[in-house]
């Protein structure tokens, strides 16, 4: 019994002293909240398209998602052609293929591609299909690079616990938005995807026949 | 059983006690960092994934399937069944908040102040006004759940995964965040309490059920994987080193340092 009232009174102090102390934690936010502001303009600028972007971007998707007037076919071909049109395939291909890359031959690396594309897209509208009748949140953008901004979200199920998505943006060179990667609780697909890549075409010998054979429709 | 035993016998309870659980932590603490690394270790986006055991994690792995496909998932669909949504969302909120301690205790020896005072409100609103724990209604408010273990707390304090480990019915953990799991089930004072007032099969109880909401919140995540992946165990793997370096980080992965760096393709 006194374990339990020194406890009790233990975890009294300590909420009277954290929450003092968590005062000035607020403080230091706060300043932080202010050099946040003073990044350059152009970077802002970007931060701000890319919230816009994403936004966008889910609101469309769920949209796609939830319009009953169209058919299960059509549904998802729009679907997929949002994704086709909103992601930086060929990055997100390069990354995931690693150092392997470099040491595939051109033709390799154009059937890699296409058989890449036509698996993400399949991989991408199947997860998110899950996502029907839930709301996207956005909450903040971080500049991660000379042209990404993170744009973090939250997923509100109808019950249970808020599921964290980051979407990684970036700008491409002819100015263009698209999504490079999206993190879901903190686990990159894109990552993922790598891994799963590489031990494919390690345990296969080192070469990247392998993996298109496993990425090959089957007759 | 030395442990058990020693706790019947009050009088040398609690010294013998905590000299066990401190032989866990330091143990799991030497081993993890004494582990070195080869040139088999993968490394991706910060992260080195040491796998020295891979064949016999492989055929681990493949006997989870098989317990999953032919017990655990059944169970699973079953509670499911028998457990409206939102019934299964009060107990998940009902077993969060008896973690509440184990929590807590983690987040001091972490450093994390505001986290620690983020669980004692979590746990006075949700017990009180949430009835017993069963609403979050801190939640609602903005203060948010946030998981910790002593895997995580080994993490903050430098301590390296180790060799990477499928474990029979748990899954995927490595030495490091398997000490942490040990040590957290025989310091979790909720568990002290119970087997020192006769209550082990409550706790029994609640352990079960701990796994079982575990096991319900990931079966559709882990379904979607392995259809999704072509070398499942490469994918389970390398996510559960990505989702416990952004628990360690609590979940402020968006920071510059804690992503993968994404190379600009255009550029070459």
């Amino acid at each position: 019994m006194l374990y339990y009232k020194t406890i009790l009174s233990l975890s009294v102090i300590a909420t009277i002293s954290i929450s003092t102390s968590s005062l000035a934690f607020q403080g230091n936010n706060q300043s932080q909240n202010v050099a946040k502001h003073m990044i350059p303009a152009k970077n802002e600028q970007l931060e701000i398209g890319a919230h816009k972007f994403v936004s966008d971007l889910t609101t469309k998707g769920l949209g796609i998602l939830s319009n009953e007037n169209l058919s299960g076919e059509k549904r998802n071909k729009e679907f997929k052609d949002l994704l086709q049109s909103s992601f930086d395939m060929k990055s997100i291909a390069r990354f995931a293929l690693g150092r392997y890359w470099r040491t595939s031959t051109k033709s390799e690396q154009n059937e890699y591609l296409k058989l890449f594309e036509n698996m993400i897209v399949e991989v991408y509208s199947k997860r998110f299909s899950n996502y029907k009748g839930q709301q996207i949140e956005l909450i903040s953008t971080i500049p991660t690079g000379k042209a990404d901004i993170m744009v973090s979200s939250v997923l509100i199920p109808e019950t249970g616990a808020k599921i964290d998505i980051d979407w990684r943006v970036r700008k491409k060179k002819d100015g263009q938005l698209k999504i490079i990667d999206i993190m879901v609780e903190g686990v990159s697909m894109a990552m993922t995807q790598r891994s799963d890549f590489s031990s494919v075409i390690q345990r296969g010998g080192g070469k990247i026949e392998v993996l298109l054979a496993h990425l090959r429709p089957e007759d | 059983m030395n442990i058990i035993s020693s706790i019947k016998n009050k009088k040398d309870a609690s010294s013998s006690f905590y000299s066990n659980l401190l032989l866990v932590a330091f143990s799991s603490l030497a081993l993890s960092s004494c582990s070195s690394m080869t040139s088999n270790d993968i490394y991706e986006g910060g992260i080195v994934i040491h796998d020295p055991m891979e064949n016999s994690n492989r055929q681990m792995m493949a006997f989870n399937q098989s317990i999953d496909s032919n017990i655990i998932h059944p169970i699973v669909k079953g509670y499911r069944a028998v457990t409206p949504r939102a019934a299964r969302s009060g107990i998940r909120n009902f077993l969060r908040n008896l973690k509440s301690p184990m929590i807590f205790a983690n987040q001091l020896l972490q450093g994390d102040l505001s986290g620690a005072r983020d669980v004692l409100l979590r746990a006075t609103i949700n017990t009180s006004i949430g009835l017993g724990g069963i609403f979050d209604v801190a939640g609602y408010e903005g203060i948010e759940y946030e998981y910790e273990d002593f895997g995580q707390t080994l993490a903050v304090w430098g301590v390296d995964h180790g060799p990477y480990m499928v474990l029979p019915f748990i899954g995927p953990s490595s030495l490091r965040d398997y000490g942490g799991y040990i040590t957290d089930y025989l310091a979790d004072p909720l568990r002290v309490y119970a087997f020192n007032t006769d209550k082990q099969l409550e706790y029994t109880g609640k352990f079960m059920m701990d796994h079982l909401d575990i096991r319900d919140s990931l079966m559709d995540t882990l379904n979607d994987l392995e259809n999704s992946s072509i070398d499942y165990y490469a994918a389970v793997r390398s996510t559960y080193y990505q989702h416990r370096k952004a628990l360690i980080n609590d979940h402020k992965g968006t920071a510059q340092t804690t992503i993968p760096a994404f190379p600009y393709y255009e550029d070459e």
